[in-house]
């Protein structure tokens, strides 16, 4: 039986699905429609008591939290695909480091920046002006620190691409593209050097080729 | 040599590192960074965590911060001393990694503010957000509805045994149990039965006479 993602085709499912497949790992996709609210029903609430994406189903194995399940990947099938965790307990250190410095630090501002520009309207709640300036700053602030970081280490967690990296691509990706914001990443000489290189690994390609949301 | 962590010991991320390390029964030494004259964005402290907050570790030449990474990096290496907070096997420790991620996208979320409103502001004499609390209160009394589901069918949140995923709820919860919100928790027979079992630890009674309770 082949491991199921719920939710593709949103955001934080695809931090799964990139790790998934750069570790050469098959697997299905089931879409949640959240604008008729699917994620919010019984069926969806047991696999995801909090009713969020993603929800993934290996057999008998349920797990959420998209960071869980990159870790979950990345360690189950280590043996195969570019090693995502690092190859000492010192250089996994780092790997937690920048990948809970994502959830805690990178991610919330641009949460907010997604949610009141690209999907205030759809979502039917007034764009909040004072926030996306507030968020701006915030993520702007959070880059000159991965700036002063990238330009000593190719990748967060040191020469070799990791869980952490992959973690920003797809809020990033939306940071650059529908929020309107890439002047971020493109004025940062090494954040700008960094995106470049992870956005086009080919697993990251694929991920959006196959599952961007359908316009 | 023994490691050092940088924070003030009543401060909930720094507490986070030091349960584990009394769980792990690691030696540590603590050095105080001192949060209400913002010591954590001076230089200094900034050369060990470029954003400015609390706890770093320092081990030798090995350092790091962000307190959960920092939990998981001394549970990891020490796996096979004191309390295994990881877990037996592969799909355990994923479970253990899933709720002690709820902790910091769910709980935590809620949990934080409301501790600053009702408990650190008025110490440095600044103004609570009362609405804010109020709101933050609503969604909290959801996200607890969930745990105390999860704790009806299994003992800890991530199974039967004591792991990370209940570890890194405790110096938040710790706090929030000083607030009127307690009653939030006490009014819920399995999140009761799981706070008092985790607190009769003996780890977390060290913690709490370092910090001074």
């Amino acid at each position: 039986m082949v491991l199921k993602v719920y939710g593709p085709h949103f955001a934080s499912p695809k931090r799964a699905l990139v790790t998934l497949i750069e570790k050469g790992v098959p697997f299905e996709t089931v879409p949640v429609d959240l604008m008729k609210g699917e994620h919010k029903q019984p069926a969806y609430l047991a696999l995801q008591p909090f009713g969020t994406v993603p929800a993934v189903v290996d057999g008998d194995y349920k797990i959420f939290e998209s960071r869980a399940v990159m870790r979950y990947v990345a360690e189950k099938y280590r043996s195969q695909g570019p090693d995502l965790l690092g190859k000492t307990v010192e250089e996994r250190g780092q790997v937690e480091q920048w990948l809970d410095v994502e959830a805690t630090t990178y991610n919330p501002p641009l949460l907010n920046l997604t949610l009141h520009i690209m999907f205030a309207s759809v979502m039917g709640f007034p764009s909040d002006e004072k926030l996306i300036k507030e968020s701006e700053e915030k993520l702007a602030a959070v880059l000159d620190v991965y700036e002063a970081h990238l330009s000593k280490s190719k990748y967060l967690a040191g020469d070799f691409v990791s869980l952490a990296d992959l973690a920003h691509l797809p809020f990033t990706d939306y940071l650059v593209g529908p929020i309107g914001k890439a002047y971020l990443i493109k004025d940062r000489k090494h954040v700008s050097a960094w995106w470049d290189d992870i956005s086009s690994r080919p697993a990251w390609k694929e991920t959006l080729e196959k599952y961007s949301f359908p316009a | 040599m023994v490691v050092k962590l940088y924070g003030q010991v009543t401060a909930v991320c720094p507490q986070r590192v030091l349960l584990c390390f009394l769980e792990k029964e690691i030696e540590f030494e603590i050095v105080h960074v001192d949060l209400d004259t913002l010591e954590q964005k001076k230089p200094e402290h900034l050369l060990r965590q470029p954003f400015g907050q609390v706890p770093a570790i320092e081990d030798g030449d090995f350092k790091l911060f962000e307190s959960r990474a920092i939990a998981r990096y001394y549970a990891t290496k020490y796996l096979d001393q004191g309390t295994n907070l990881l877990g037996k096997s592969l799909e355990h420790r994923a479970i253990v990694d899933q709720w002690a991620d709820v902790e910091a996208h769910y709980f935590n979320v809620l949990a934080f503010p409301i501790v600053l409103n009702l408990l650190i502001k008025p110490r440095l004499g600044e103004a609570c957000d009362v609405v804010l609390v109020e709101e933050l209160k609503v969604k909290l009394e959801v996200v607890l509805d969930i745990y105390e589901n999860r704790l009806g069918s299994n003992r800890f949140l991530a199974g039967d045994e004591f792991t990370m995923a209940d570890l890194t709820h405790m110096p938040a919860m710790g706090y929030l149990m000083r607030t009127d919100v307690n009653r939030m928790v006490k009014a819920r027979v399995n999140m009761n039965r799981w706070w008092e079992e985790i607190t009769a630890r003996p780890a977390w009674k060290k913690l709490m006479k370092m910090a001074g309770f």
